[in-house]
């Protein structure tokens, strides 16, 4: 009898062993996360990308803020210089902050309301004819930086008219001087819920894996950035979309003329985001090393280095496009399309690859019905 | 007793020995309460718009392509009726066509889009078929009360074993379900969903134990392989049943999973005695009454080959999968209607490609622009799904761009239980070509596990 137990009990126990290797020998299926500091992931997340992002941002929308106004009161031609000058410096700058789409930024609306393109001038030269600034909507697609990228712009046919029409028309340069602010407003609410609010300190204490957690933001708001990127940036303009005819006015910054370079800006901010990278390229914690932490592997190679690898494929064919404006590059040729393919296969590994191997299940919060 | 006898006699007992009315009343009771309180539930919580007003396109199941939608108002006139029809269930009044009504109502509302399949849908609409032809108005109801049929207290037992056969099937096949690796050995989807409840109270540091998954996934496939067979037996009934209660209360914590913990709650209480069953009933003001062999009286002639069928496919369907080559997990062919459920965590990405054969001329699709995320997610993990929308594209750039016969392609890849992801479907192959049957769909590419 006896004999027969410790017989079971061997055998038991070799179960439980060769279980436990089976499972060890393959950790490329089924990892998930165990025993790693997400919040260190958060911490450097908060304090080296994101809050720097914002604050860099906020800089350059201070300058744009006080330049318009010197030019409201001082409508010369250098002004207006350092006006656009500002303007483009701001634009670019937020092309850094875009994909942190969740707590306060989500709140304030601020992806839609600083960037809803293409513009609607229609609806927005009604807006100034009657005189009406009202920019709550974030649906609607009048204001923010394409905004100012058409009143400074294109607003009328030679920069001297523009500037007339800004001096001359009171409702016009109302009309930039609200947009201003309102981009100000927003960007101002954001950074102080992060920096003084306690956002911050809310982001890196939530974690886990379920829908809402920290991990679980930052995931799928890059994926949500990624995509609108790759569709509104590059996709639409280039006709992908639309049967092969090219959408040149679609593209963003239509009339600064400078699109490509901040398609390039947006996808060097995603890539840093991803790292974990400060603005200076300071390396430090990111969803890269959570990769590397539970091993991933994507057909035999480190799913963290062909995602960052993808990346860099991604910016160097935007920089070999790198001529502007887009809205010329996208009517002659294949060469968008192109760009656009290899920006595209990076959409899988953000979304299922990552997602599915750090087990952050996608589930919708407004899931509308029952599971099983 | 030869042994010809020895069954004939098993047949009887379990067939047509006269048993106590009572646990068809109870069941009654709680399966119409439960279901009018559903469809109320819908319908207050704006269900009805998301899932049935919201979306421009509809998935359905094979061979029910002809089901329409009904619109804002036809949708909540439907719902309406499921409620009325399973509240007059409960009340035992008009019973019979109540509960007909109720099952077609019901079962329409489930073949509108087969995005929103769930198992436990399924169960229900089985349930409702059952209950047609079991007479449980025939004591404490307002048919009875209204004298519109006579009240007996003895039916013939295949009426009560019925359910529970139902219920035994459902249980066994989802248990027989987990026996896979993914499920036993490691530990998966469990380990996607346990620790996101980490932070729930008292359980949390249990549900994001290393070892929970593990212990939930096999706990999980010993209760399902067993409950319904424990529950059979008196002696180990009592302590099943308290299985069974926390067993579903612990998935109601951890799963958004609606009414389904209840309807396996209330529908388990079949296997009582009827002894039990009257005191539960005595509560509400139920009296027995003497004994009255009338409800013995059965016309079988129909009836038999239909339950024969009946169960034979309910015996069948589960195990149709072993016709098919490949992992179901991945393919999904015969997955549905098997009891599978709680299987998998997929995530998918579905691209869609239409070309115009004439002009050579190209577009990729906004699956935003006709699905709402729900039905994208559904969509991007299941070929057939993948293969009616393809279908509705070439439709709608038929119509809008004027191509003829525009050719579909997808750029589809899933990852399955927390691996990387696989292509899904053969780029290279026009959907519009295709044609869906319950043969295997080659254009599905094999999964592999590495």
């Amino acid at each position: 009898m006896i004999r027969k137990i410790t017989l079971f009990l061997f055998l038991l126990l070799g179960a439980v062993f060769f279980i436990s290797c089976d499972e060890g020998e393959k950790p490329s299926s089924n990892s998930c996360i165990d025993g790693y500091d997400q919040e260190a992931l958060f911490q450097n997340l908060s304090e080296n990308v994101i809050i720097p992002s914002y604050s860099h941002l906020k800089d350059a929308v201070d300058q744009l803020k006080s330049s318009a106004e010197s030019f409201v009161n001082n409508p010369q031609t250098s002004e207006f210089q350092k006006l656009k000058s500002n303007f483009l410096g701001a634009y670019s700058n937020f092309q850094g902050c875009s994909m942190f789409e969740f707590g306060p930024a989500k709140e304030a609306f601020l992806r839609n309301s600083l960037n809803n393109f293409p513009l609607n001038i229609e609806e927005v030269e009604s807006k100034i004819g009657a005189g009406n600034y009202d920019f709550s909507s974030p649906d609607a697609y009048d204001k923010g930086f394409p905004a100012l990228d058409y009143l400074l712009f294109g607003s009328a046919a030679t920069e001297e008219e523009i500037i007339i029409r800004l001096t001359e028309d009171e409702n016009t340069r109302n009309y930039l001087q609200r947009v201003v602010n309102d981009i100000s407003e927003r960007v101002d609410y954001v950074i102080s819920a992060w920096t003084s609010g306690g956002y911050s300190e809310q982001f890196v204490a939530n974690t886990g894996t379920a829908a809402g957690t920290s991990l679980s933001l930052i995931i799928n708001s890059l994926n949500e950035h990624y995509e609108l990127l790759k569709r509104d940036k590059i996709g639409i303009p280039s006709g992908t979309l639309t049967l092969g005819f090219p959408n040149p006015t679609k593209v963003e910054a239509y009339h600064s003329r400078v699109s490509t370079a901040l398609a390039t800006k947006a996808l060097e901010a995603s890539k840093r985001f991803f790292l974990g990278n400060s603005l200076q390229g300071q390396s430090g914690e990111g969803l890269d090393d959570l990769l590397d932490h539970v091993g991933a592997t994507k057909d035999g190679v480190d799913l963290s280095q062909v995602i960052e690898q993808q990346y860099s494929r991604s910016i160097d064919a935007l920089h070999s496009i790198d001529r502007e404006p887009l809205s010329e590059m996208v009517e002659s040729g294949d060469a968008v399309s192109e760009v656009y393919a290899t920006i595209s296969q990076q959409v899988v590994y953000l979304k299922t690859d990552m997602p599915s191997v750090l087990c952050v299940a996608i589930t919708y919060v407004d899931n509308p019905s029952d599971s099983d | 007793m030869n042994l010809l006898e020895r069954v004939s006699f098993l047949v009887d007992k379990v067939l047509l020995s006269p048993k106590r009315i009572e646990p068809l009343i109870t069941f009654r009771i709680l399966f119409g309460g439960l279901m009018a309180y559903g469809a109320l539930r819908f319908m207050f919580r704006g269900w009805v718009e998301k899932l049935y007003v919201e979306p421009r396109f509809f998935f359905k199941f094979y061979g029910f392509y002809w089901v329409e939608d009904l619109g804002h108002v036809g949708s909540y006139v439907l719902y309406a009726v499921i409620a009325v029809s399973a509240f007059f269930v409960m009340l035992g009044l008009f019973y019979r066509y109540a509960a007909a009504m109720f099952f077609l109502s019901f079962t329409y509302s489930e073949l509108i889009d087969a995005t929103n399949y769930l198992n436990h849908y399924y169960l229900v609409c089985l349930l409702a078929f059952l209950l047609i032809f079991l007479p449980a108005n025939k004591a404490f109801s307002l048919d009875v009360w209204l004298n519109r049929v006579k009240a007996v207290n003895l039916v013939p037992a295949w009426t009560i074993n019925v359910i529970i056969l139902q219920l035994t099937i459902v249980y066994t096949c989802a248990g027989l379900a987990k026996l896979n690796p993914d499920w036993l050995l490691d530990g998966m989807p469990l380990k996607v969903w346990l620790p996101e409840h980490k932070d729930f109270p008292l359980l949390g540091n249990v549900f994001s134990h290393t070892w929970s998954p593990y212990i939930f996934s096999w706990f999980g496939a010993f209760y399902d392989l067993s409950v319904a067979y424990f529950m059979m037996w008196r002696k180990s009934r009592p302590i099943a049943y308290v299985a069974v209660v926390v067993f579903h209360v612990l998935t109601k914590i951890l799963f958004n999973i609606g009414l389904f913990p209840f309807i396996m709650i209330f529908s388990t209480l079949v296997f009582f005695s009827a002894d039990f069953h009257a005191k539960l009933l005595g509560w509400i003001g139920y009296k027995k009454d003497n004994l009255n062999l009338e409800g013995l009286k059965y016309n079988m002639r129909f009836l038999r080959p239909l339950l024969i069928v009946f169960f034979a496919l309910q015996l069948a369907l589960p195990f149709r999968y072993l016709l098919y080559p490949g992992n179901i997990l991945w393919t999904e062919e015969g997955y549905r209607f098997s009891w599978r459920v709680m299987l998998v965590e997929k995530v998918g990405y579905a691209t869609f490609y239409v070309r115009d054969k004439v002009s050579g001329r190209k577009s990729e699709v906004m699956n935003r622009d006709y699905l709402t995320s729900f039905q994208e997610k559904q969509m991007s993990i299941q070929p057939d799904f993948i293969l009616q929308y393809a279908c509705f594209l070439a439709d709608v750039y038929s119509e809008k761009y004027g191509i003829d016969n525009p050719e579909v392609r997808v750029d589809s890849f899933v990852a399955l239980n927390g691996r990387p992801s696989q292509r899904f479907i053969d780029p290279n192959v026009n959907l519009t070509k295709v044609s869906d049957s319950f043969a295997h769909k080659s254009w599905v590419l094999p999964f592999e596990d590495n």
